[in-house]
């Protein structure tokens, strides 16, 4: 298994909001496998309520066939504008 | 041809002028052709600045002007409409200042007959001037002086008749005292905060305005406009669901987990969470939050207002917004929610910008780390990151012009000039200061506040920032790329400025980079949509002559010297925009826009935005 670390934070309404939680997925999973997995979480990365990056970078800017190793980390943040 | 257009609604066509010298007041009609042009608001400010503040007017001299610019939508029966421009020349950059302010002037002063208000000459007595339908009349005390905001808009509706509602504009004792970056509050906790405007109108001896009127106004289709209306808060309630909630300090903890959040005046870019975590939105909502405030017809609500109840910044109360949190908090290093709040109430009673207000205060507070100032210098007020009494404190210095706060209040530019050696310190471009995101953890906000028109902004600068995560083509520390993405929000930006509606809410009525929105043809009866981006291209390329007038040309297109440097931890450890860098994005920028390679509109540009007349 490899294990990615999600954090949601910004006040988003999730049960996961405020916590730091460890994802499962199978040995070789890849970036485009990201979103189903957020959406059995309650993440919708198509959504507008929510933005998620992965190591700092949104997640449509990494290669969508980069595998995914221990220590990644995903973030799910409101969609950040100025104020 | 459509320049012989009569718009149907969304305009009253009249502008009010007051010569505050001879106390002369008269009304003007405004030609629907600009209209068309430059659509209203900031477009309209533009114009007029270029055609009555020329390049060797000074920002706090007699010759200087003010103008107060709705655009077609503030006050349309909609949501949100509550925006209206200030155009001036500013103190704080000594050039061309637009700025843009909620609250419920912009629309009253719509009611009272005028798209446009605008102030000349010094008037010999301090004065507060009250507009009531199309008349003026001038409340002459020399007892305004002095006075707070909070203070003196209490003393000012006080005065008035009682009845219909009342909006006001005020200046604080940052002002009187010509703080380079002193604000104009408007009615009761909205400001035009940045560039100095506040001192432009107390060198008029001007403490106040207030507004109210019972015109209706015109607009072409009042059941479109409903239609629109009901339509616009739906999909606000999905896309700014946390506004309401939580405010724009919301994005104080993402930024922060991103490593863009400036920390100790931009030394670094990231603090631990278990630290950061005394300034966040949560933390604010959940120990000071008591009600939400809402700017004129606006179902977002976005206002947080706060209250200290408790502690040694006990009845402090303001309502924080992301930069204000921002800069008083982390830049300053401090992480006590209630020091931001008091902080933040300070420079709203004082009149002062809480961007460049704390910056300056962390500017004191990194020149006290060096050991390069000492409490001799400050009158024994010792202001060191992290302590936000201090902090309050210097802000009141700086209001008053004591210790260090007499050459602080002078503002970047004015500090360089005087002590050189500081300007590795003060984080800044073209004179305003940097706002809560370091352009090394996004590196289109460098070129963002390096080619803003009126110096470092996030807002008409463009704000990068949600582009840059979600851009499929580049990511935030690309350089490519990052001169299409600014152009293009600016452009919308100066039309958004134009219109009269909050940009929180834009996305509801499709005021995009690509808008379709029949939102101005219901409240003009001129289908605007297929222009507003041309438009607010022709706005940008009109300010930049503007700039180019008062002798800006690439060589002022700059990010301080502290970008250069890397950041030293955080999730953006190492990141830094070189001078190549950002050589990279300007050449980019500037090819883009149809300028030369010195940043001045080609010829051919002006043509194509009918701008010849700034040719000469």
């Amino acid at each position: 298994m490899t294990r990615v670390t999600l954090r949601v934070i910004g006040g988003l309404d999730l049960e996961l909001s405020g916590r730091t939680t460890m994802v499962e997925f199978p040995d070789g999973a890849a970036v485009r496998d990201i979103p189903a997995a957020l959406l059995a979480l309650g993440i919708d990365c198509t959504s507008r309520k929510y933005l998620v990056a992965l190591n700092g970078l949104g997640l449509n800017q990494h290669p969508q066939d980069q595998a995914l190793k221990d220590g990644d980390a995903l973030l799910a943040i409101p969609p950040l504008m100025g104020g | 041809m459509e320049k012989d257009i009569k718009f149907q609604g969304g305009y009253t066509g009249k502008r009010l002028r007051i010569n505050l010298s001879l106390r002369e007041v008269s009304i003007e009609d405004v030609d629907p052709a600009e209209y068309y042009q430059y659509l209203g608001g900031r477009g309209m400010g533009a114009l007029w600045y270029w055609r009555e503040i020329g390049p060797q007017v000074k920002p706090l001299s007699a010759e200087n002007k003010i103008g107060f610019f709705a655009g077609p939508m503030t006050g349309a029966p909609l949501i949100s409409t509550t925006k209206f421009q200030c155009t001036t020349r500013g103190p704080e950059s000594g050039q061309y200042l637009c700025s843009n302010s909620s609250g419920y002037f912009g629309p009253f002063m719509r009611e009272a007959g005028f798209d446009a208000v605008i102030l000349e000459g010094v008037s010999e007595r301090w004065t507060a001037l009250v507009i009531e339908n199309q008349q003026v009349r001038f409340v002459d005390d020399d007892g305004w002086q002095g006075l707070k905001t909070g203070e003196t808009r209490k003393r000012l509706l006080g005065t008035l008749p009682e009845g219909k509602r009342w909006a006001t504009m005020v200046v604080g004792p940052a002002a009187e005292n010509g703080v380079a970056f002193s604000s104009i509050m408007v009615d009761d906790g909205r400001a035009f905060g940045r560039g100095g405007a506040g001192a432009v109108l107390a060198s008029k001896r001007i403490k106040a305005l207030a507004v109210r009127g019972d015109q209706k106004l015109p607009v072409f289709d009042l059941e479109k406009c409903r239609a629109i209306t009901k339509s616009a808060i739906e999909f606000l309630k999905v896309s700014r669901a946390k506004h309401r909630a939580l405010g724009t300090a919301q994005f104080i903890e993402p930024v922060n987990a991103l490593g863009a959040m400036p920390t100790r005046n931009f030394q670094t870019t990231w603090e631990e969470p278990e630290v950061a975590a005394g300034v966040i939105a949560q933390t604010m909502h959940d120990q000071y939050f008591t009600r939400n405030y809402a700017c004129y017809r606006c179902s977002i609500a976005c206002g947080q207002v706060t209250e200290v109840k408790e502690g040694q910044f006990a009845g402090a109360a303001a309502r924080p917004e992301y930069e204000s949190v921002g800069i008083l908090g982390p830049s300053c290093g401090v992480y006590d929610m209630a020091a931001v709040i008091a902080a933040n109430q300070a420079c709203d009673e004082l009149g002062m910008d809480t961007i460049t207000g704390g910056n300056m205060v962390g500017l004191v507070m990194e020149l006290f780390q060096r050991g390069l100032v000492t409490a001799a210098d400050n009158e024994g007020l010792v202001v060191n990151f992290g302590d936000g009494k201090a902090m309050v404190e210097m802000l009141h210095f700086i209001s008053e012009r004591r210790g260090l706060g007499k050459l602080i209040g002078e503002g970047a530019l004015g500090i360089i000039k005087e002590r050189p050696l500081w300007e590795p310190y003060i984080l800044h471009s073209r004179g305003l200061t940097f706002a809560a995101y370091d352009p090394r953890g996004f590196h289109g906000m460098g070129l963002s506040y390096a080619t803003s028109i009126r110096g470092a902004c996030h807002n008409v600068g463009g704000y990068t920032v949600y582009e840059e995560l979600l851009s499929g083509k580049v990511d935030r520390f690309a350089t490519e790329g990052k001169g299409a993405m600014v152009k293009s929000l600016q452009d919308v930006r100066a039309y958004i400025d134009s219109t009269g509606l909050c940009t929180v809410a834009r996305g509801g009525f499709g005021l995009t980079n690509t808008p379709t929105s029949e939102v101005l043809l219901a409240v003009t009866g001129y289908n605007f949509a297929p222009r507003l981006v041309e438009i607010g291209e022709r706005i940008i390329n009109l300010e930049r002559m503007i700039l180019k007038r008062e002798g800006v040309d690439r060589r002022q297109d700059t990010l301080p010297p502290r970008m250069r440097e890397p950041v030293p931890n955080g999730p953006t450890a190492g990141r830094l925009i070189s001078q190549e860098m950002l050589d990279a994005m300007l050449d980019d920028y500037y090819d883009l826009r149809g300028w030369d390679g010195h940043g001045l509109p080609k010829g051919e540009t002006l043509k194509k935005f009918e701008l010849e007349f700034t040719e000469a």
